[in-house]
Order: structure tokens, then sequence, then C-alpha cells
């Protein structure tokens, strides 16, 4: 497979776009970059049978004042690109628009899929994204999809590593485990890892294996950027609800990746809308800085260049 | 295509749970190692927490889709209610007016009419129509003669059993209604007016009502409908031509 890999210039510490989040907070806040999901600034409409994506002005002009000229990264949410019966198109051709209006330095994706056929072969939302099985069917088609995007853009396109709850994913004989998986997708696709260390812990606590083992089985040369977060407990498992403040397990393997990862563009403390409007910006900024204290200190060991 | 089998019959399980019938049902197309592993998964902890995390994402979703209705109602209606959406597969759009309108079109018709309820229900989706279009509505340019007019396709009127400002702040805090007054109120909402409604007049009542299902001008004029009142409805959308 040709390589087509090409690592971005370096933003450094970057901050999730929260729409209810006040103008002042992101002009004042210690952030580099912006982390987008455009699909926040759309509104759906359905017609036959058929969804489309539509920006809204409005929303998108109150980010752009917000992000206040600061690079922008997009992540999005609707994408379903491991879907096998197709991935959602709407979501293309809304990201197509946006790319348009805002050009990103790069875009990323969950490595899973929210969207299985209806009866009528109409998409059908699971309600929660799923993992992938690891095998050579899901690798090839999610790869095929990442070189389609790679050159769409033109800009780089990162996968990022999902949290789940099944107590087991199909897996090939002899493919291997998530770390695997993600690298034979990665290979496939000439794409680069979004590295959620809160997913991977919340799966090492929850499925019971050693995050760092799987961190060391990763091409960690491919990541990019890393999602730092914090979650929540729920009968017995923890979950990625990107609640909280980061929690100490996780500040661990940021500061265990930092040194291994070369080619790292970014990382972003990521909260959600729905789960974190407890946080305050004072919170927000210490977890903001402490990141950047990460950087700060993986730099001085000349690992890499992103603070 | 064993991963659209797999990924169909793995979202059916967290969806509905295991089906019925047991390793027979899984699709055909599945290897036996695929079947042993669903069968292994369906039944363990963590599928069960799976599609409790689906769950309550979806009634959040569709709680926060329905916030108003959902507050009138009381705590029994509300989860027979949202169980029934689920149930049917709601909650699942990320896309909040989506979610929205889908679920409000579903409570209306099981709702009793006239009530405070139905109300609610009818100023919610009224309200998402009208600001789901505002955004690209462009008033029409005035026409010298006046065609045939319709009523706008997101523009709706919504009838209150009494004050609409005190039912509302009832279902906002989840308290008793006010009792029925003794005359009607009204709103009218169309995309092209700032604040989305107004309280139209009786001679705006009988004219939106004329144009149900679309009315010529001379039809208009004989019923006694000013020529300027067509227009500023026309103008903000609450009508549209023909």
């Amino acid at each position: 497979m040709t390589d087509s890999f090409r690592a971005p210039r370096v933003l450094g510490v970057g901050f999730t776009y929260l729409p209810a989040l006040p103008r002042a907070f992101y002009h004042e806040a210690p952030i580099d970059f912006m982390e987008v999901a455009p699909e926040e600034l759309c509104r759906e409409r359905r017609a036959l049978g058929r969804s489309a994506l539509t920006l809204v002005p409005r929303l998108l002009a109150e980010a752009r004042e917000a992000c206040a000229g600061r690079p922008i990264v997009v992540h999005g949410v609707e994408l379903s690109i491991g879907s096998a019966h197709g991935w959602n198109q709407a979501y293309v051709d809304m990201l197509d628009a946006f790319c348009a209006e805002w050009p990103f330095e790069w875009h990323s994706e969950h490595l899973s899929f929210q969207t299985v056929p209806g009866t009528g072969g109409e998409d059908v939302a699971v309600g929660m994204p799923l993992p992938l099985p690891f095998t050579e069917e899901a690798a090839s088609l999610v790869g095929e999809r990442a070189r389609r995007l790679l050159a769409r853009y033109g800009v780089p396109f990162l996968l990022e590593n999902p949290a789940h709850y099944l107590s087991e994913v199909y897996c090939d004989p002899g493919l291997g485990d998530e770390s695997a998986f993600m690298a034979r997708v990665l290979d496939r696709g000439g794409c680069g890892q979004l590295l959620d260390l809160h997913n991977l812990h919340c799966n090492a606590v929850n499925h019971g294996f050693d995050a760092r083992s799987a961190l060391a089985r990763l091409p960690l040369e491919r990541v990019v950027e890393i999602h730092v977060a914090g979650g929540a407990w729920r009968d017995g498992f923890l979950m990625d609800s990107h609640s909280d403040r980061v929690p100490a397990e996780v500040w661990d393997l940021l500061d265990f990746v930092l040194p291994r990862t070369p080619n790292l563009a970014g990382v972003v403390y990521e909260v959600l809308p729905e789960t974190s409007g407890h946080l305050d910006a004072a919170t927000v900024a210490g977890e903001l800085e402490r990141v950047r204290r990460a950087l700060g200190a993986a730099a001085r060991g000349g690992t890499h260049a992103v603070a | 295509m064993p991963l659209l089998e797999l990924q169909a019959a793995l979202a059916l399980s967290v969806r509905r749970g295991p089906p019925a019938g047991g390793a027979g049902a899984w699709p055909a197309g599945l290897s036996a190692g695929e079947r042993d592993y669903l069968e292994r998964v369906v039944d363990s902890r963590g599928l069960a927490f799976a599609r409790e995390v689906r769950h309550s994402w979806c009634a959040m979703r569709a709680t926060r889709a329905a916030r108003l209705t959902l507050g009138l109602l009381s705590a029994e209606a509300r989860r027979r209610a949202l169980d029934e959406w689920l149930e049917l597969g709601g909650g699942a759009s990320s896309f909040f007016e989506s979610e929205a309108l889908a679920f409000l079109a579903f409570l209306d018709p099981r709702l009793p009419a006239p009530s405070h309820v139905l109300s609610v229900c009818r100023f919610e989706q009224a309200l998402f129509r009208a600001s789901s279009a505002a955004p690209s509505f462009v008033p029409p340019r005035p026409a010298p003669r006046l065609g045939a007019v319709r009523q706008g396709a997101a523009a709706s009127l919504v009838t209150f059993l009494a004050a609409p400002a005190s039912v509302l702040s009832a279902a906002e805090v989840g308290a008793a209604p006010p009792p029925p007054a003794a005359q009607a109120s009204h709103l009218l909402f169309a995309p092209g007016i700032p604040s989305l409604c107004f309280v139209p007049g009786a001679a705006d009542l009988a004219l939106w009502q004329s144009c149900a299902t679309g009315a010529r001008p001379r039809d208009l004029e004989a019923a006694g409908h000013e020529a300027a009142r067509v227009r500023a409805l026309l103008e903000v959308g609450a009508l549209q031509a023909l």
C-alpha cells in the first residue's frame, strides 16, 4: 500500500468548541486551536427518505467569532465510516460546504459504525456508535474510505479509537486486538490516528487489559492528535462521557505517550456539551494548562516540538 | 457480506435485545464463528450495559426534544410515551430538530383534544417549523396583482384554552395548568416574523382559515378580506402564493 501519511503542522493545545460557552471564555483561555464538530452547526432536513445537513449561517458565524481566528480542526461524529452498507453521504456533502467556508488543518472521525440499513435500504440510526469487528473486511472498507477522504479534502484524515462496552469484539483469527486492528486500518488508509487516551483508559478498565501495552503496540508515529477527557462510573463501567476533569491515570498515559509520538500536532481537552455543563471556566483553563505543561516537559526532553 | 450482517445483528441486539428463536435467528450469511460470537456477546453484561446506555441517550434526546409537552404529562403518561417512542426506534437521531419534530408528531394524535398539553405540543411543533425555515426565508417580491394564496408551508396557527403565557409557564416547571378561559387564545407562527409568532386579530384569523386549501383573490375579496392584509401575511410567510 502506498503510504500517503503526512504529518500536519504543529498546533499545540486545543479545546472543543461548545456553542453554549460565552465567547469571552474562548478569547481569554490558553487555547492554540479549536476542535469543531460541524454537525453542531447544522440542521438536518429529511425529504423522500433522504437526509441533508445544512449549515446554519448564524451558528457558523458565531463559531468563527468565538474561535477568533485560531486554526481549527474538524472532529466529526456522524460519518459512520464503518457502516458496511455505506457511509453517511449527507455528512460528506455538508463537510464539502463547511470546508469551502472555513478550511481546517485536519479532520477526524471515530473508528466505528452507527447506522445499519433498514428494510427499505434507508439508513437506520443505531442510537450509539458500536465498534467494528476486527476483520480484514472492515479494515479494507475503512481504509478505502479514508483514502477517498484524504484525496477529497487534501488535508490529513485521522481515525479515533472508540470506547465501547461490549465484553468481546469479533476478531478474524490471527488479526489480533484493538491495537492491531487500528494499525491495520491506518496502514490501509494511509491516514493518521486521533489517540483518545480516555477511550483507551475506559476500554482497559472495562475489559481488563493494560493500556500501556496497548499503546506500545500502536504505530505511534501515526498519532497526530491526542484527546484527554474525563468520564463517570455507572453500574461498574467507566463511561466515556467526556464530562469531567481528566483523571490521574489518563495524565499518566499522556506523559507516557508524548515522548513516543514524533508527529503529534495537537492535544485537545475534549468535553461534550450534554454532559459538561458543571465545569467552570477556571477548571477548564486548569486542564488546558496541565496539557501545556505536559507538552513542555516532553519538548524539553527533545522528543517533539508541539509545545 | 458478513460485515453487513454482523453489524445488522449487533445493532439489532443493542436496540431490541437478543432475537427470539435463539441461534437459528441469526442471518444465514454469518459463519459458525460469527454466530458463536453473537451468542456469547448478546448474553453478556457488556451488551446489556450498552443497551442501557443507548436507552438513556435516546430517552435524553427525546425528553429534550419535547420538553414542554412532556412537562404537562403525568409521570406515568410521560414514561409510557417515551417507552413507546423508543420502542419504535425514536430518540436515535443526534439532530435536535429532526428528533423534536418526529417525536412531537408521534405524540400529537395520542393527546386528548382539546387539551392544554395538545396546545403545547402544537406550539412546540409550530416553533420548530418556523424557526427552521426562518434562516432561509426571503419575503416575496410584492406583485402588482395578487394571485391565489394558501397557508404558508412553515406557518401554523396554535389555539390555547387559556392565556398562552400561563399555559407555557406551567409546562416549563411541570406545574398544573390554569383552568380553561371563557375564550380561546391564538398564536400565528410564520418564518418571517422576527419573534416567529404574533397574536392574530379576528380578521387575520378569518383570512388564515379561508386559505386552508388555497383561495383565489376574488373569493377573498368577496369574503371581505382586505388585499393589504393578504399582502402583510404573504410578507412574513404566514401565507404563500399558490
